[in-house]
């Protein structure tokens, strides 16, 4: 599934951006400007019924529970991504 | 209510009247105010159909004309009464889905335009839905009331959308008789296989839709589908925050509590205290708890853990075993000895159990 080119590829450290880059709005807000890691790599999904033209590669980023809430638990939170919104980071960036 | 398909009628004893009725108040507001009632703005606001033609429909109908014909109830006693509201509210939700297809074919239209102009990225935009207060009577007088309402705009649709030409009285009626085709449960039986047939699950959970196609499953394209395993060391949950994202394609309609405000909204802020609050799920300590937020092209559901105590029995037995739930993290597959108390008391199924407010 993993597209060859796709910019991140799994356990690639990321960042969010802050502010929508291109009107793609399927980026939730509690996750903008929050790291985490690459978990799956989607490649680009062509998906018509949804919505029109081809989105960037899709990855889903695995979020500790922590960076993206109050909550101290050791859990995590799984989120689809569009590379648009990535960037990415060196490994010692991650805490 | 939750057994088998998010508002389906419940065919065994009742538990709870109250929670019932709640289950038909969210989902018919949610069909209403996020899937009817959007689409004919949508139409509306391009001229695909105008108010004159409603206003025309509405004054052509007669009870010779009508599309959805009139239903009845059988009894007085207050588990008919339930019964009825969901059945009719059943119908309800198929209509919008026979009309919805015949709104795409008339144009070009995406999910996304009507997620934009639904609200689900602006409050600004969201219609308001209704909200129900007073006794379990009163109540049930409001939502049957509020059916007989919006049946009758979804009437008045349909016999819009005939006179403008944009369907026929014939094609909707073909399509409605295969909205009411009974299919078997395709979540319990592609789980009871992947519990099954070890060449499978991995097929299942390595590329989803290609492994479904093999076996059959009747399925759309609604985006890419990934399923995820429950295991000792991992518990999986599913929830779509911006809107409702939900594998309806293979697994019917969504239960109401994964459409609600409260879930969405919570589940990813505190996973394990909402599971345990909601479903009366104890994660264990030593388990992690992954959410799923499904905000885009992939669609999930969960591999359920395999029950106790089934060893040896057939795909056709375990699939009784899977509910909705257990498909979203929001269960476990019920072991035989718990089947047998909800086919006994239907207690269980009116999940969750703390209903969100």
């Amino acid at each position: 599934m993993e597209s060859t080119n796709s910019k991140f590829k799994i356990g690639d450290p990321v960042v969010v951006a802050s502010e929508n880059p291109s009107g793609n709005p399927r980026t939730p807000i509690y996750i903008r400007g929050k790291r985490g890691i690459i978990g799956l790599a989607h490649g680009v999904l062509e998906n018509v019924r949804d919505h029109r033209g081809i989105h960037e590669p899709l990855y889903t980023v695995r979020f500790d529970l922590s960076e993206v809430s109050a909550c101290r638990d050791h859990d995590s939170i799984w989120v689809d991504v569009h590379e648009e919104w990535l960037s990415g980071l060196q490994p010692e960036e991650k805490h | 209510m939750s057994g088998k398909h998010g508002h389906k009628p419940f065919e065994g004893h009742m538990h709870d009247y109250e929670a019932h009725i709640k289950a038909v108040e969210e989902d018919l507001e949610y069909y209403r105010a996020k899937r009817f009632e959007p689409r004919i703005i949508y139409l509306l606001r391009r001229g695909v159909v105008t108010f004159h033609d409603l206003l025309e429909a509405r004054v052509a109908l007669t009870r010779k004309n009508q599309f959805f014909k009139p239903r009845k109830r059988q009894g007085n006693n207050i588990e008919a009464r339930v019964r009825y509201l969901e059945e009719w509210l059943d119908e309800y939700v198929k209509g919008i889905a026979l009309v919805s297809a015949r709104a795409v074919d008339a144009m070009d239209m995406v999910t996304e335009d009507n997620r934009k102009e639904r609200g689900d990225y602006d409050d600004f935009f969201k219609i308001k839905k209704k909200e129900h207060h007073g006794t379990l009577e009163e109540r049930m007088v409001n939502v049957e009331q509020d059916l007989r309402e919006y049946q009758e705009l979804l009437e008045v649709f349909v016999q819009a959308l005939i006179a403008r030409g944009w369907s026929t009285r014939e094609e909707l009626e073909q399509r409605w008789q295969q909205l009411h085709e009974e299919r078997p449960w395709a979540g319990g039986v592609i789980v009871a296989k992947a519990w099954s047939d070890a060449e499978f699950k991995e097929a299942l959970l390595t590329i989803g839709r290609e492994a479904l196609r093999e076996m059959g499953v009747h399925q759309g394209k609604v985006g890419k589908l990934v399923v995820v395993e429950n295991t000792g060391a991992v518990h999986n949950v599913v929830v779509c925050t911006l809107c409702s994202c939900y594998p309806y394609d293979i697994l019917g309609d969504t239960p109401w509590w994964y459409k609600h405000e409260s879930y969405r909204t919570r589940i990813v802020q505190n996973p394990r205290a909402v599971v345990k609050e909601m479903f009366g799920l104890d994660v264990p300590a030593g388990k992690e708890l992954r959410v799923y937020d499904s905000t885009s092209d992939v669609r999930y559901f969960v591999l359920p853990q395999r029950p106790k105590g089934t060893d040896g029995m057939s795909e056709a037995e375990l699939a009784k075993l899977v509910t909705v739930d257990s498909l979203l993290g929001a269960g476990m597959a019920l072991e035989p000895a718990q089947l047998k108390e909800v086919e006994r008391t239907g207690a269980g199924l009116e999940s969750p159990r703390v209903r969100p407010d």
